[in-house]
């Protein structure tokens, strides 16, 4: 009886699987299963004494059970080669599998270092944690670390970038292992960024900047999966006449395309989007992985329709939405803020004090040190934090109490957050005090521009 | 997971070792007969299994025998015990000493704490070979 691989899903024929098999059919006699077992033996006997430098034949049974599925792992990359594995079986030598199946471990490793190369050189520019996490340490790390001897079935890192149809370890997604997963991993990651390279540079920036307005959350932590807000942009473009694929949308363009939904059945908006998306994509292999998306996309339409909320789902790009950059603030020289501080200290006058900080070049956190320094008086900080305008006291307010801020959740400046707010030091509690002077239009201000700040 | 592994039992290979090692044991009074040697075996399974170890070799069964036929604690009668009781101990302290040190060594060690044992194999054993080891690494 000839073995059949299942040639869909080869990746999941195994050397065992196809030695049992053999036993099973009794296609190999018992000389020829003692030979192979022995030939199997030998090679953990050679990577036994290679691991303990010649030193000893004793290593633990866990590190036994790593050489034995690294082994196996090695054969398993072979055998899928053969058309008659079981002949191959009986008429080959053990070891001289292994040694091929080294040399096509190799070539994988090869492949993943070229195809890591080009994914870093089409690479996203973003501040995401997880995205940039898989470029800076997750995959040079799996390389460097990478032991086709021992341990070649290993992959130690997660991998937590998630992909359009997930993190391929969670539910163990692909069923591969080691540089098979990391391969497949990176082949789809290399699709996204393909489809990415599509729009421009300061597209993708802008897009991403109005997303964070938008949804009122830094990209910086959250797991998010970068085509599927570029793709979702490109879908929602469909419905527009543009000629080429575009990811901008404007306010008046966002409420037509909710007018179509909402006019039609979503399975039919859903067909005539991925219809023009398939002209204007040339690339099939590219079209399916896309579609990977469909379901997905319009179970959030169907959401969106139900909840009347299909215009958070689009990115637009209000006008009225500004987004302001604050460079973060550079220390200034010790000897000109000692200067700074000994003129204040040699002057009597509240306000001729407050006016030669205000006129200093010091910066943002030259001024907190100052205020820490507890040099002023409870009048002075009284004079400070009325003269000074409200984006000051905005970026004051962020870089002082930075917890009351994370991922941009809108805060009022009311009397309960006042009073939540640390008071270890003078200046603070005056700082607070002066926050609850302010008039209520004032204090909208100044929660918007610290929404805006990025 | 399935390991289809197994040492090769060469008849011949045994009756050689056995009839060499024989050899040298005669000068001390011992002797050690084919089914010592699969006892021995046996206790080396035992041991190994114990301290969650894979030995892929028999070899240290002849080194401890070698090494133990010089010991003045010996006899006749209790000469596979004593190999048995070193089994034992030898695989403790590889438990603890992964492959930093040769098996010969090893053993070379064991005897000498033996011998300052007073030929008693027990707890105390393990814990000066320990220390000693640890001194050597």
């Amino acid at each position: 009886m000839k073995y059949t691989l299942a040639k869909q899903n080869y990746k999941k024929e195994t050397f065992l699987k196809i030695f049992e098999f053999a036993i099973q059919t009794k296609q190999l006699d018992e000389k020829q299963i003692l030979s192979i077992q022995n030939d199997i033996f030998e090679i953990v006997k050679v990577l036994t004494l290679t691991y303990t430098k010649k030193r000893s034949t004793t290593i633990t049974a866990k590190k036994f059970k790593q050489f034995m599925k690294s082994i196996y792992y090695v054969l398993d990359h072979l055998i899928v080669k053969y058309q008659d594995p079981v002949f191959e079986l009986k008429n080959s030598n053990i070891k001289g599998l292994y040694e091929n199946g080294i040399i096509i471990l190799n070539e994988l490793y090869d492949l993943l270092e070229e195809q890591i190369k080009k994914l870093k050189s089409i690479r996203i520019i973003t501040n995401n944690e997880r995205y940039n996490d898989i470029f800076d340490r997750q995959l040079p790390y799996f390389m460097a670390l990478y032991d086709i001897d021992y341990r070649a079935y290993y992959c130690g890192y997660d991998l937590d970038y998630p992909l359009i149809d997930g993190i391929p370890l969670y539910f163990d997604m692909y069923h591969l292992e080691g540089i098979d997963l990391v391969l497949e991993y990176t082949k789809r990651l290399m699709i996204e960024h393909t489809f990415c390279t599509y729009f421009e540079e300061k597209d993708k920036v802008t897009l991403f900047a109005a997303y964070e307005l938008q949804k009122g959350i830094t990209m910086e932590f959250i797991g998010i999966n970068f085509l599927e807000v570029i793709l979702m942009q490109v879908l929602f473009n469909m419905l527009l006449d543009k000629q080429e694929l575009s990811i901008i949308v404007n306010k008046e363009e966002a409420l037509y395309i909710q007018k179509m939904i909402y006019q039609k059945d979503i399975k039919t908006i859903i067909e005539l989007m991925y219809k023009k998306l398939s002209t204007k994509i040339h690339e099939r292999s590219m079209y399916q992985y896309l579609c990977k998306f469909r379901e997905d996309f319009t179970r959030r339409l169907e959401i969106g329709k139900e909840k009347d909320s299909i215009t958070d789902l689009i990115v637009f790009f209000d006008g009225s939405k500004e987004i302001i950059h604050f460079k973060e603030p550079v220390l200034s020289d010790s000897e000109y803020y000692m200067t700074v501080i000994e003129s204040v200290q040699r002057n009597n006058d509240v306000l001729e004090r407050i006016f030669i900080i205000l006129n200093s070049k010091l910066s943002l956190y030259d001024y907190i040190d100052l205020l820490d320094a507890n040099i002023l008086s409870r009048k002075d900080y009284q004079c400070f934090f009325h003269q000074i305008d409200i984006h000051s006291i905005a970026l004051l307010l962020k870089k002082t109490y930075p917890e009351e801020f994370l991922f941009n959740q809108n805060v009022f400046l009311d009397k309960q957050f006042v009073q939540r707010l640390e008071k270890d030091k003078q200046w603070k509690e005056v700082f607070c005090e002066v926050l609850l002077e302010f008039t209520s239009q004032k204090k909208t201000e100044i929660t918007s521009i610290i929404r805006k700040m990025l | 997971m399935k390991y289809f592994i197994v040492k090769n039992k060469d008849i011949n290979k045994d009756f050689l070792a056995i009839k060499d090692l024989n050899y040298e044991l005669q000068q001390y009074g011992l002797e050690l007969s084919e089914k010592d040697l699969q006892e021995l075996r046996t206790a080396q399974r035992l041991a190994t299994r114990k301290y969650k170890l894979v030995d892929l070799d028999d070899q240290i069964i002849f080194t401890i025998a070698n090494i133990l036929m010089k010991s003045p604690y010996v006899r006749y009668d209790n000469y596979v015990l004593l190999i048995k009781g070193f089994i034992d101990t030898y695989y403790a302290c590889r438990s603890r000493f992964q492959s930093q040190l040769y098996d010969d060594e090893v053993v070379t060690i064991m005897f000498q704490c033996y011998l300052k044992n007073y030929g008693e194999i027990n707890m105390q054993l393990i814990f000066n070979v320990l220390q000693e080891l640890e001194k050597t690494i």
